[in-house]
C-alpha cells in the first residue's frame, strides 16, 4: 500500500512537469507578450527593447525554468497588462473558487448519496420514478438559471439573503456564509443531480451481486445488506466521477462566479483570455492543471483504499 | 433417525412460485410438498431449470425479487410462515434458523471487506438475537470466535485468512469461509446450492466432507442440490427428484437410484456414470 502510495506520488510528479512544459510551449508559441504589452502601433525596435527587458530573447529552456522556479515558489511574474503581480492575485481567487467548489460538491454529496441510494433500492417503483425523474431534471437545469432562480426568490423576492458579492470569511463568517449560501446550492443541487444518476446506476450494479445475498443469508435486511456492504463497493465509480465533476467545475464554476459577482479563478480566467493577459492565463491554466492531477491522485489512493483489490502489491 | 412427518426442521407445503410479470405468468415451481427431519440429509436432483435453486432459495428466506410464491414453508424455531413473512421476518430468521452456502465461492464474500470481519458480522447477529453477551462489541479479525469457526472449517491458518480480503483467498478456502458463516448461528437448516460444483476436483471432496462433518457437529439437517448423483448418493439419506418444477419422485436414496420410478429419474441416471459399488452401502458416514 505504501509502495503503491508512492509510485502514484511520482506519477502525480511526473504529469505535473509535463503538463507545466505544455502548458509553457502552447502559451509561448501563441503570441508575442512584449507586442501585445506594447499595442499594435508599437514599433519594431520598441518591441525588441521590451523584449529583452521582459526576457523574451533568452533560450525556451532558460524561459522555462525561470517561470517554473519562480512559480513554484508561488511568484508568477508580473502582468504587462494590469502591472500587477500576478501571484497574489492567484491566492486570493484560488482561496475563492475552492470555498465555492468544495462547498458546492460537499452539497452535492450530501444530496447524491441518499436519492441515488433511495432511487436505486426502490428502482421500477413509483418512489424510484419520481426520484429519476427529479434527478433528469436537475441534470436538464442549467446552473447560472438555477442561480437567476434563486436571487429573484431569496434575495430580491424575500430579501432574505445578499443577491452577490463575496466576503472573506476571516473577515466576517456570517457575511460569508450568507453570501455563499445561493451559489453553493445553484452549483451543488444541479452537481448532486448529475452526481445522484451516477450513485443509482453505481448501486442498482451492487444490488444484483451474490456477496450481498450471502450478507442477506447471515441474517442482514436486504436495505442493512445495502448500506454495510453495497455501498462501499459502489463507492469507487462514484469517487471516480466525483473527481471528474470536482475538476470541471474548478473552471465551469465560471458562470455561477458571473451571477453572483464573485471573484473566483474562472472568471478571471475569462478577463485575462479577453485582455490578452498571457502571463495570468499561464499561471490559471497550470494551476487549475495541476489541481486536475491532485484530485485524479487523491482520487486513485482513496479508490485503492476502499477496494483493497486495487492494491495489487501483495504484502497488502 | 427421527422420522421426518413427526418434527420436521423444514415443511413445504404445495410450493408454487411464478414469475409475475403481466406479458405471461409461468410457473417455475408447481405444488411441491416434501419435509426435511432433524439431522436429516435431503439431496434435491434435476436437470437445471427444473426449479431445485428457487425452491431452496423459498426455503432460506431469499427469494429473488419479482417471483411471488404460493403454498406454505415452515421452518422449526419460527411460527411464521416464510411465504407470507416480510423481509425483516425473514432476515431475522436467516442465518439464525436456516444457514446457506452458493454455488459461486468467488463472488460470495464481499470483496472490500476483511473476511474476519465478514465471519464476526456473522457471529454478531447471532449473539446479538440469543443473548447480551458480546452483542454490541466491536468484533475485529482478531475476535477467538471467529478464529476458532474459521479452524473448525478446516483453514490451515485461521489468523492469516481473517486478516485476508477475499481475493487473496482460494476458491475453496472461500467456500469455506461462507460455510462458517453459514453454521455461525448453529442453525438446524443448512440449504447447499451446488456447493462444490464451481471449485477444483481435489477440492470438491474435502469440502464435501467439511459439509458433511461440520453439519454432524452442529446438529444441522442439509438439504442438498447437486446435479452430480454420486455425490447426492454419498451424502444424502433421501432424494427429491424435480422435472420442470414438479416434485416427479422421492424416496430413500437407493431406493430412488436403483430402482426408479420416474421416467426423468431414469433418464438422470443413465447421464451419470454411477457405478453399482457406490450404492451398495448406502450413504457413506
Amino acid at each position: 500500500m505504501a509502495w503503491q502510495v508512492l509510485r502514484r506520488c511520482g506519477i502525480f510528479l511526473l504529469s505535473a512537469l509535463a503538463a507545466s512544459v505544455v502548458v509553457f510551449l502552447l502559451l509561448s508559441v501563441l503570441g508575442d507578450p512584449a507586442r501585445t504589452a506594447l499595442g499594435t502601433g508599437a514599433t519594431d525596435e520598441a518591441v525588441a527593447a521590451l523584449r529583452v527587458q521582459m526576457g523574451l530573447d533568452r533560450s525556451l529552456l532558460v524561459q522555462y525554468l525561470d517561470w517554473i522556479g519562480g512559480a513554484l515558489h508561488g511568484d508568477f511574474g508580473t502582468s504587462y497588462v494590469t502591472r500587477a503581480p500576478i501571484g497574489p492575485q492567484l491566492a486570493d481567487r484560488l482561496s475563492v473558487t475552492l470555498w465555492l467548489v468544495v462547498g458546492a460538491m460537499v452539497l452535492a454529496v450530501l444530496i447524491a448519496v441518499p436519492l441515488g441510494v433511495l432511487a436505486a433500492v426502490k428502482a421500477g417503483r413509483p418512489a424510484g420514478n419520481v426520484l429519476s425523474a427529479v434527478s433528469q431534471l436537475g441534470v436538464a437545469v442549467p446552473a447560472f438559471l438555477a442561480g437567476l432562480l434563486l436571487v429573484s426568490v431569496f434575495a430580491v423576492g424575500l430579501g432574505w439573503l445578499p443577491a452577490n458579492g463575496y466576503v472573506v470569511p476571516a473577515d466576517d463568517p456570517g457575511g460569508f456564509l450568507a453570501h455563499m449560501l445561493l451559489p453553493w446550492v445553484s452549483l451543488g443541487a444541479i452537481q448532486g443531480a448529475v452526481l445522484t444518476r451516477y450513485v443509482r446506476s453505481a448501486v442498482l450494479d451492487e444490488l444484483g451481486k451474490d456477496y450481498l445475498r450471502t450478507v442477506r443469508a447471515k441474517g442482514l435486511t436486504r436495505t442493512q445488506a445495502v448500506l454495510r456492504h453495497g455501498l462501499r463497493n459502489a463507492a469507487v465509480p462514484v469517487l471516480t466521477v466525483l473527481g471528474v465533476q470536482l475538476v470541471t467545475i474548478l473552471i465551469g464554476a465560471v458562470v455561477v462566479e458571473w451571477v453572483f459577482v464573485i471573484p473566483g479563478v474562472g472568471s478571471w480566467l475569462a478577463d485575462s483570455v479577453s485582455r490578452r493577459d498571457l502571463l495570468a492565463v499561464q499561471a490559471i491554466v497550470l494551476t487549475v492543471v495541476v489541481l486536475a492531477l491532485l484530485v485524479s491522485f487523491v482520487v486513485d489512493v482513496l479508490a485503492s483504499v476502499v477496494d483493497p483489490r486495487l492494491r495489487t502489491d501483495r504484502t497488502a | 433417525m427421527s422420522d421426518p412427518e413427526q418434527h420436521p426442521v423444514l415443511r413445504v407445503e404445495d410450493l408454487t412460485i411464478r414469475t409475475g410479470d403481466r406479458a405471461g405468468e409461468r410457473d417455475l415451481v408447481r405444488g411441491v410438498s416434501f419435509a426435511v427431519g432433524t439431522g436429516e440429509r435431503v439431496g434435491i436432483i434435476g436437470e437445471s431449470g427444473s426449479g431445485k435453486t428457487l425452491t431452496c432459495l423459498a426455503a432460506a428466506g431469499l427469494l429473488p425479487d419479482g417471483l411471488t410464491m404460493t403454498g406454505s414453508i415452515a421452518v422449526r424455531g419460527s411460527d411464521r410462515d416464510l411465504v407470507s413473512a416480510g423481509e425483516r421476518e425473514l432476515a431475522r430468521l436467516r442465518g439464525e434458523l436456516v444457514g446457506m452456502v452458493f454455488q459461486e465461492p468467488m463472488t460470495a464474500l464481499d470483496p472490500t471487506m476483511r473476511v474476519g470481519r465478514q465471519v464476526a458480522e456473522a457471529i454478531r447477529l447471532h449473539a446479538r438475537r440469543t443473548s447480551a453477551a458480546g452483542g454490541t462489541r466491536r468484533v475485529r479479525g482478531a475476535d477467538p470466535r471467529v478464529l476458532a469457526l474459521l479452524a473448525e472449517t478446516g483453514l490451515d491458518d485461521p489468523d492469516r485468512v481473517a486478516r485476508a480480503h477475499p481475493h487473496q483467498l482460494s476458491g475453496g478456502q472461500r467456500q469455506r469461509v461462507v460455510l462458517a458463516m453459514a453454521l455461525a448461528g448453529r442453525p438446524g437448516l443448512l440449504v447447499c446450492d451446488e456447493p462444490t460444483t464451481a471449485l477444483d476436483v481435489t477440492v470438491q471432496a474435502r469440502v464435501l466432507d467439511l459439509i458433511d462433518r461440520r453439519a454432524r457437529e452442529v446438529g444441522a439437517a442439509v438439504l442438498f442440490i447437486s446435479h452430480d448423483l454420486a455425490v447426492v448418493a454419498s451424502l444424502c439419506d433421501r432424494v427429491l427428484v424435480l422435472y420442470r418444477g414438479e416434485l416427479v419422485e422421492q424416496g430413500p436414496t437407493v431406493q430412488v437410484l436403483t430402482d426408479p420410478q420416474h421416467d426423468h429419474t431414469r433418464r438422470l441416471l443413465a447421464d451419470s456414470d454411477l457405478t453399482g459399488p457406490m450404492l451398495d452401502g448406502g450413504p457413506v458416514r
